[in-house]
């Protein structure tokens, strides 16, 4: 029940940020996953949508200057980094390709707005034992975090927290839900 | 008296006086270390009505099924079908001679004779059981009890049994603890094996996990996110009701378990992003590292001993069963098939109890401590998890979602029968079984 809530929450915020983007779409640093629309970018799963090539160009479009300006923005953006997460295949910890380049836009939008810190929750899918995947999570946490601070971020800055497969955001049980709910969720603290 | 003693102990709440009218020493010797290795059949005639003379009485038939039911799930008998009984109730009663041969001749091992009376809201039984091999009186005993406890009476009088044939009493005055989700959030509850007072020993309103019951009893393990910096190792004292973080020296912990000296723990902790095993006192203070391996290292179970741990470790890759000498170190794989093998729990009887995956679907399997022979015990669809030996070692519990959502589930490793406990609403996880 409480997951079933949590899940109806995400998809209210997805669908609400997914308004914001509409509007603002052309600010979508750091959220946009490749996608042009900007739309389908906010739902976080569906990751292979982005091709490499239109993250790069985003980058470079968007990035220079932001930091310094635009603070009304910065919420905004805060909330799409918030909203980007990384996925992991059933009982691994290491970061794909696309997370990877999840991670790198995270790493610049950190160096460019040092007034947050960061905590990494890792997620679990409901299969495998609780303490193993308590283990897991913390495992997926930290490949994030080091990736990060491998890339430059501070990694004062970086906390980390496993909850292993006690909040899944799709408490069904499906291969659908199940990836989605292996993931990493990125929480930024001001 | 040490009856009479241990009766009492046991119903708090019940008034009860055991007698011993007369006993036999005489011990039949079932090869404990090996349980199932023996199935006595017994013979329970209609419970004779001492007052009426008669057993054709519902009440007795009650009391009967009780008993029937009890002695079935022992793990040691086989109650056979009253059809086949020559004798009835009523022969038995007429006079003090037990005509043995009538009951070995059908096949009986044992002979179970049980009469009751009704005095006020008081019900005495008295009960003889009779060896008709040899035709020595087994045990002979009368208990009394208020007439609404008259259950826990037969469950006192089956584990009286189990003392005398076996040396060791059932399960009937063990207790569960567990995790439950029925209010919400995961929390922890103790209830007896009966089902009865279920209590919650925790109440963060977050995450608590994984309760492992001191030796003593007056104790429990568990992990929480109570203090909102992840998962961490807590002791709670269930008697002084005071709580120490155990793993403060770490970034988090994913559960621990008790040595048997009930002063020392070991705990899988992460350090720097790694999970190891630690051997840690009950301060929370670090004695010993046990593993240093770069994986996860985690889900500990000790041996009755204190002498070795299985765990759980990805050192092949995938999560693994392991046995460790927790003095000399050097860890060995015990699990041989699947890509998921976890949650170990060695019993009291030596055995590893582990929750593989198979066919898609989690399924208890049992071995030996060097991993030579595995056992499914579970089977047919849904997932089974968190095994949990009984402290005797003669049953598993473990929660399993076959039914929907995750219940409480145990199975005798004799007769391989699968019985539910505790009914909750919600969800049952994590199962720890103790005296």
């Amino acid at each position: 029940m409480k997951s079933f809530r949590l899940g109806v929450l995400i998809l209210l915020i997805l669908a609400i940020s997914t308004s914001f983007g509409c509007a603002k779409k052309k600010f979508t640093v750091g959220s946009g996953e490749g996608t042009p629309s900007g739309e389908s970018s906010l739902v976080g799963p569906k990751e292979e949508a982005g091709d490499m090539r239109g993250r790069d160009v985003r980058f470079r479009d968007l990035e220079p200057g932001r930091a310094g300006k635009g603070g009304a923005d910065l919420p905004f953006e805060a909330k799409a980094f918030e909203e980007e997460m990384i996925f992991f295949e059933f009982d691994r910890y290491d970061l794909s390709p696309q997370a990877r380049a999840i991670l790198e836009k995270k790493a610049i939008w950190l160096k460019n707005n040092p007034k947050y810190r960061l905590r990494i929750e890792g997620h679990c899918d409901e299969r495998g034992t609780n303490e193993y995947n308590l283990a897991l999570g913390d495992r997926r946490a930290n490949a994030a975090k080091n990736y990060l601070v491998s890339l430059g971020v501070e990694p004062e800055r970086i906390s980390t927290i496993s909850y292993g497969e006690e909040r899944p955001l799709d408490p069904r049980n499906t291969e659908d839900a199940y990836s989605k709910n292996r993931r990493a969720e990125f929480k930024l603290i001001k | 008296m040490k009856f009479k003693k241990i009766f009492l102990s046991f119903f708090i709440l019940v008034t009860l006086e055991i007698f011993v009218i007369q006993t036999v020493f005489a011990r039949i010797s079932i090869e404990i270390g090996r349980p199932g290795s023996v199935i006595f059949n017994i013979a329970v005639p209609d419970f004779f009505d001492l007052q009426r003379k008669g057993s054709a009485y519902e009440f007795g038939t009650n009391l009967r099924n009780i008993m029937v039911n009890d002695l079935e799930m022992s793990e040691i008998f086989n109650v056979m079908d009253k059809r086949v009984y020559i004798e009835k109730a009523e022969d038995l009663w007429r006079s003090q001679q037990v005509n043995v041969k009538s009951w070995s001749t059908i096949g009986a091992d044992l002979l179970l004779k049980v009469g009751y009376s009704l005095q006020g809201d008081k019900i005495e039984l008295v009960f003889t059981l009779i060896d008709v091999n040899r035709g020595d009186i087994v045990l002979s005993k009368s208990g009394t009890s208020h007439i609404n406890d008259s259950k826990y009476l037969i469950h006192s009088i089956v584990d009286e049994i189990l003392k005398v044939l076996t040396g060791e009493y059932g399960v009937f005055k063990t207790k569960i603890a567990f995790v439950s989700n029925h209010k919400g959030n995961k929390e922890i509850f103790i209830g007896d094996f009966t089902g009865n007072n279920i209590t919650g020993i925790t109440n963060y309103g977050t995450i608590t996990l994984l309760p492992k019951i001191s030796p003593d009893g007056n104790g429990v393990l568990f992990v929480s996110y109570k203090d909102q910096n992840g998962p961490q190792l807590y002791y709670k004292d269930l008697k002084a009701k005071t709580i120490v973080c155990l793993s403060k020296g770490a970034d988090a912990s994913s559960g621990g378990a008790w040595m048997p000296d009930g002063k020392r723990v070991v705990a899988s902790l992460t350090l720097k992003g790694n999970q190891d095993l630690y051997l840690l006192d009950l301060q929370g203070n670090l004695l010993r590292r046990l593993t240093d391996y770069p994986g996860i290292e985690v889900g500990p179970s000790v041996s009755p001993d204190g002498s070795k741990v299985a765990f759980v470790a990805d050192r092949d890759g995938s999560p693994q069963v392991y046995v460790m000498d927790i003095g000399a170190g050097g860890a060995r794989k015990i699990s041989v098939e699947g890509r998921y093998n976890s949650s170990p729990s060695w019993s009291s009887k030596n055995q590893i109890a582990y929750a593989s995956l198979l066919d898609g679907n989690f399924d208890i399997v049992v071995t030996d401590p060097e991993g030579i022979r595995h056992v499914k015990i579970t089977d047919g669809g849904g997932n089974h998890e968190d095994p949990c030996w009984a402290p005797n070692g003669r049953y598993i519990i473990y929660s399993s979602n076959k039914e929907g959502r995750y219940k409480l589930y145990f199975k005798g490793m004799s007769t391989q029968k699968e019985r539910r406990l505790i009914n909750m609403e919600g969800d049952q996880l994590m199962p720890f079984w103790f005296k």
